[in-house]
């Protein structure tokens, strides 16, 4: 096993405060385990000018990391204008992509601008091809890692978790670090889109949430400072012992109320152009405005806060209670709780008025 | 640290957590056990997994920074851990603890054959 000088895949020494870009669903693909049910027929796309709007205002507020998905998002047509332009205003620029876009030069000018390209895997060839509904996808994406290490200064690999994945982890973990990455992002599997169809009695045992937590962890000791595992699953002693994390009540002491890219750390613009908390897909209600809406971003801030902050945090504070009295779990995916628990909210406001 | 290869891990998870028939509540005591290693604010640095097929122990070896002494403190107090081997390191200056954690109780949880 090498163990070389680890390589940078995020701003050293900065929090990341990521402002999470799906300027379109178009896609060259039609994944089964897709949450967004990105396909080929959508065509528009974001308005650029407007995506910019809100990223030189973000900057001002201290967001410094762009993440763009979609969608594909080597089919957004100005793909190279808005990372040419994210970069200019000093973001972090990464990248989520199919990899098999990258041959062209519009993809090959775009790299210059970009930080860090995440590439989905979902395992073996055989299993790749067959998740993406394409014959040849695997071979085509590997050809894609091949231009992006020619390309970029960093690269990883971003893979969706299924109950049995964890089998397949120590296999992934050693083509990233054979083919020089330095991620591999973990991320379990959201029944919403068209997984929820695809997948849609395909339940996270206990047993296996547990084999995963443990999988990664082990990889994690192996494997790191040279490749960076990221697993989106908490235990719930780490939730417990570490509030702040999960913006608990008890720690909004320790946040500027004013300072938003502090509260939310993640700010979502969907393929909508709407605002949102938390991650793509949470329910409208919490919506902190729109990329069109005449309102400079701190003034949409200012009426989240007053109209929606107090609501939030019940839906935080309903996630961490509800994960601290759950005696049948221990392993959780939080953000995906809170995301279920704001249409829940909605829905108990609905049956209440 | 132990050289392994990416084979080498897939073999060890493999038979220890898939050929093991380990129960709901052994993965559930060293989920726990790994929660509360990094809830320290430990830097692991290796694993024992020890007992073919199944667990009997696991060993962590850990960093600790020598300014971190309420880590240790914490670890002292867990009963999870049920071996604890302190040392001093760090040339020309200590600067770090290197820990070494036994989790043995997995064993006692075996179901009997």
């Amino acid at each position: 096993m090498r163990t070389e000088t680890p390589a940078e895949t995020l701003p050293q020494g900065r929090v990341s405060k990521i402002i999470q870009v799906h300027p379109s669903l178009k896609c060259n693909l039609f994944c089964k385990h897709c949450y967004s049910s990105s396909a080929p027929q959508y065509k528009e796309g974001l308005s650029v000018k407007s995506i910019l709007r809100i990223l030189e205002e973000g900057a001002g507020m201290g967001y410094n990391v762009v993440s763009l998905s979609g969608g594909e998002p080597f089919l957004y047509r100005p793909l190279e204008e808005l990372v040419q332009a994210s970069k200019a205003l000093g973001y972090f620029n990464s990248i989520t992509t199919n990899g098999m876009l990258l041959r062209s030069a519009s993809a090959q000018r775009v790299f210059r601008h970009v930080n860090l390209v995440a590439i989905s895997i979902d395992g073996r060839e055989q299993q790749h091809d067959e998740m993406r509904s394409m014959p040849g996808a695997y071979q085509k994406m590997m050809e894609g890692v091949d231009i992006v290490k020619a390309h970029v200064p960093n690269f990883g690999f971003i893979h969706t978790v299924q109950p049995d994945s964890w089998q397949l982890f120590p296999w992934l973990a050693g083509l990233a670090v054979d083919k020089g990455a330095a991620l591999l992002h973990l991320h379990p599997l959201e029944l919403a889109g068209r997984a929820s169809t695809s997948f849609g009695n395909m339940i996270f045992g206990e047993e296996a949430l547990l084999k995963t937590y443990i999988t990664h962890y082990y990889l994690k000791t192996y494997y790191e400072p040279q490749l960076f595992i990221q697993l989106d699953l908490l235990h719930r002693d780490h939730i417990r012992d570490n509030p702040a994390f999960c913006f608990h009540a008890d720690a909004l002491s320790a946040c500027d109320l004013g300072d938003f890219s502090c509260l939310f750390r993640e700010l979502i613009i969907d393929e909508h152009g709407d605002l949102l908390p938390i991650a793509h897909g949470c329910s409208k209600r919490f919506r902190i405005g729109n990329i069109e809406e005449d309102l400079p971003l701190v003034e949409m801030f200012n009426r989240f806060a007053q109209q929606r902050l107090g609501e939030l945090m019940q839906v935080y504070q309903q996630t961490y209670d509800e994960i601290l009295n759950n005696t049948e779990h221990e392993i959780f995916n939080w953000a995906e709780l809170v995301l279920k628990n704001t249409f829940r909210y909605e829905q108990e406001l609905a049956c209440a008025g | 640290m132990e050289s392994k290869t990416a084979v080498d891990l897939e073999k060890d998870l493999i038979s220890h957590l898939a050929a093991a028939n380990m129960t709901k509540e052994q993965l559930s005591e060293l989920s726990k056990s790994i929660a509360a290693s990094v809830g320290s604010g430990f830097k692991i640095v290796d694993w024992w997994i020890l007992g073919i097929p199944a667990f009997e122990q696991v060993i962590i070896q850990a960093h600790v920074p020598i300014a971190e002494t309420n880590t240790l403190n914490k670890l002292i107090l867990n009963e999870r851990f049920k071996g604890i081997d302190i040392l001093r390191k760090g040339i020309p200056k200590p600067d770090f603890f290197q820990v070494k954690l036994t989790i043995q109780n997995i064993r006692s949880q075996m179901p009997q054959v």
